[in-house]
């Protein structure tokens, strides 16, 4: 096997697993939000915002192939395509589960809210709890592209 | 804050409540457990006018021409709530009624009347419907049928049955229509009639009305608010004294206490006590004045405890910048800001002084990581940039390696900032002797700190100062596990020294990393914006017009969903470091009830 494929399956991984946690975490997120809308149709902002915070783990997958993009080359070395497969195992299957689990506190939240608890503030500041640990995926992605040599 | 409590007489009383509402100052002690029912319904009925206000606000009355305007609320309240009730029970009709023009359609018009008579003559009229690829033609000689329609691929026909006998024809039986479809239409019509002229009449309440209903939802606010206050009077001496207590605010006491004495109302002041648990009114400035509405996500101070709003209100704008961290989006935000502050309601302008602020944080961190709407200004090589990148590299290291440090300077500051305001806060709510642990600690952190500084800066090797460092660790430690509580045992302060060792040997660390957010967040929206500008430049073509119209939409759609996704990122993630890492640190618990006085609303 080139060392190009290995590095592409952790490409893959990374963008892909990240992107279906968020893909999960936001849509409980819209799923709560429409049941409470039934009940209470005012907060609908409140919804929104919580619905979106799962959001960002498949982005921080996207950006993390980003930063690693310029290496991607025919010539690669095995040393680059394993770091590049470590990082993009961590942020993928990271970014999946903390999505997913972000997008439980926030579907929660938002029932909550529909039921007329005045919990958006505490929701927000519970929901970022699991999303930090996709954030230092993201920052370690980035620390290992800064170690590769170009 | 001050506890009053009054003692009035029983025939002054009503006069006198009614002055204290119109002075607007005391926060009233509740004394009652439950609610009574009369209570409860005013709240209910509170809330219906509450839901009438919202939905006549709501209405656009168009070219409605208003007429003579009503001022008793309450009628027009009733009727408003009445009409809505009848529009509900006539939408639910309409929708039942449009179930069932579908399902009559495809029979057409039919009369009942001929029907009956046919089976008065021992002819059933049957009603029939199949696929239209299983209709055979030769249907039409076996059994008496005729078609009546097609409709959505299925055949509907009707069969004259003679007798009882069943014809056994391959088709599904329909239950027979209950009216023809010009009955429904007609009725439909009538319908829809009645609900425009219900919604013409609910347009007349928005122009006549709406102000009228909204005095009156404050009425009964008030009488509620009355009625509360009456039971949180103690009724003494055979109902003849009155006794009220409440809360009042130190500098807004003036013009009750000369009405008091104006009066000669009996009254007894004193400064209030932490455990009655007084409520929490805050007292910032400009600046920290904005950013309460961050604060009370969490929790209002308890009583006498420091608030911590000005302390964590410098911190949270600058996180905001760092996280956000584009100059563009920064200038962005503050025009925005300065812009809408003039158009919007009263409430939204401390947002508007927020976004502001924040922005200018975001402008101030996107000049230093070099950042204008995605575009990396360290590789433009613009003067001072080019320059500071030559420097960078000399260093080997780059921006980004630099702002990775910085997150974690910002926080081990916060950190420390916050254990400086928990020895302050332990000293006011309890004494100095209760701050010893938390001194000891800021000894050890600040003093190690300053240690390695020296060591760094004078080249002397850290082992040469190890002296020190042990006398620093000696008396620290000594302040941390024995003396952490003087008013306690000496034995208990071990212990508790310990488990609180324990805690912050594992902890601060953890908090410590906790900003590397920061930086992750910083670089995660710059390079988000960045993948935007190469989409947009890679995606729009040669075409001459058509690729500056794709590059503008892709251009302005990206930084959007960018924005959107990172301002949310950035207001929620800095929230987490103030109300998590820095509140834990300067020891907040919280817990306080707003400061709501008793007084006049409309």
């Amino acid at each position: 096997m080139e060392p190009i494929i290995f590095a592409y399956i952790g490409i893959g991984l990374m963008i892909g697993l990240a992107g279906i946690g968020s893909a999960f975490g936001v849509s409980m997120g819209g799923n709560a939000s429409i049941g409470a809308l039934k009940k209470n149709d005012e907060a609908f902002g409140n919804y929104m915002v919580l619905s979106a915070l799962p959001g960002t783990q498949g982005l921080y997958g996207f950006m993390g192939y980003f930063i690693l993009s310029g290496y991607l080359t025919a010539g690669m070395s095995w040393a680059t395509a394993a770091a590049i497969f470590g990082a993009g195992l961590a942020l993928g299957f990271v970014g999946l589960l903390s999505g997913i689990r972000q997008g439980q506190v926030c579907a929660n939240g938002i029932a909550a809210i529909g039921s007329g608890h005045n919990v958006f503030g505490n929701t927000l500041i519970l929901a970022v709890f699991p999303e930090l640990y996709a954030i230092v995926a993201f920052a370690a992605t980035f620390l290992i592209a800064a170690t590769l040599p170009l | 804050m001050h506890k009053f409590s009054f003692l009035v007489f029983h025939r002054d009383y009503p006069e006198f409540l009614e002055k204290v509402r119109e002075i607007g100052v005391v926060h009233l002690i509740e004394k009652q457990e439950d609610v009574p029912d009369q209570v409860r319904d005013k709240y209910d009925l509170i809330k219906q006018v509450q839901w009438v206000v919202k939905q006549l606000a709501k209405r656009d009355a168009g070219e409605t021409t208003p007429g003579e305007p009503i001022t008793d609320g309450k009628t027009a309240f009733e009727d408003v709530r009445a009409y809505y009730n009848n529009l509900d029970e006539k939408f639910q009709q309409l929708t039942l009624l449009q179930k069932e023009i579908s399902q009559v359609r495809p029979w057409g018009d039919f009369s009942k009347e001929v029907i009956r008579k046919l089976a008065g003559e021992n002819l059933h009229v049957k009603f029939f419907t199949v696929a239209a690829s299983r209709f055979q033609e030769s249907w039409y000689e076996e059994y008496p049928i005729e078609e009546i329609g097609r409709h959505a691929g299925q055949v509907y026909f009707v069969l004259i049955q003679q007798g009882e006998e069943e014809p056994g024809i391959d088709a599904e039986e329909m239950r027979p229509p209950e009216r023809p479809l010009s009955e429904l239409l007609h009725y439909r019509k009538k319908l829809e009639e009645d609900l425009d002229e219900i919604n013409s009449e609910l347009d007349k309440y928005v122009l006549n009305a709406l102000d009228a209903i909204k005095v009156y939802g404050y009425r009964l606010k008030e009488e509620v608010d009355y009625t509360n206050a009456l039971a949180n009077t103690d009724k003494q001496a055979d109902e003849k004294v009155m006794l009220m207590e409440g809360y009042v605010p130190g500098e807004k006491n003036e013009r009750l206490i000369a009405y008091l004495e104006k009066n000669n109302i009996l009254y007894i002041t004193q400064k209030a006590e932490e455990k009655d648990k007084p409520p929490i009114l805050l007292k910032n400035k400009k600046f920290a004045e904005k950013f309460e509405m961050l604060g009370d996500l969490y929790s209002l101070p308890k009583y006498n405890e420091l608030d911590l709003t000005p302390f964590f209100a410098p911190f949270y704008m600058l996180f905001f910048g760092f996280c956000l961290g584009d100059a563009g989006y920064g200038i962005l935000m503050g025009i925005a800001a300065l812009l809408l502050k003039k158009k919007v309601r009263k409430e939204l302008k401390q947002i508007m002084g927020l976004v502001f602020y924040l922005g200018v944080s975001t402008f101030f961190f996107g000049v230093i990581s070099g950042v204008f709407f995605g575009i990396p200004l360290f590789d433009t090589g613009l003067p001072v940039y080019k320059d500071l990148a030559a420097r960078f590299e000399q260093q080997d290291t780059d921006i980004n390696m630099l702002l990775f440090y910085l997150s974690l300077i910002l926080g081990g500051i916060q950190i420390i900032f916050g254990l400086f305001l928990k020895a302050i806060n332990e000293t006011k709510q309890f004494g100095w002797k209760h701050a010893v642990g938390t001194i000891g600690w800021i000894l050890l952190i600040t003093g190690s700190i300053a240690l390695y500084g020296i060591s760094r800066l004078t080249g002397v090797p850290f082992a040469d100062l190890n002296p020190a460092f042990y006398a620093l660790l000696a008396v620290s430690g000594l302040m941390i596990l024995f003396l952490n509580n003087l008013n306690r045992n000496i034995m208990i302060n071990f212990g508790l020294g310990l488990w609180n060792t324990y805690n912050m040997a594992t902890g601060i660390l953890g908090d410590l990393l906790s900003y590397i957010r920061l930086f992750a967040l910083g670089i995660s929206s710059a390079i988000l914006g960045f993948v935007f500008n190469s989409l947009a430049v890679s995606m729009s073509g040669s075409i001459p017009v058509v690729s500056i119209l794709v590059m503008t939409i892709i251009l302005v759609i990206g930084h959007g969903i960018n924005l959107f996704m990172s301002g949310l990122g950035a207001f929620v993630h800095p929230m987490r470091l103030t109300f998590v890492e820095f509140y834990k640190n300067a020891g907040f618990s919280g817990g306080g009830k707003q400061y709501n006085p008793f007084k006049k609303i409309t």
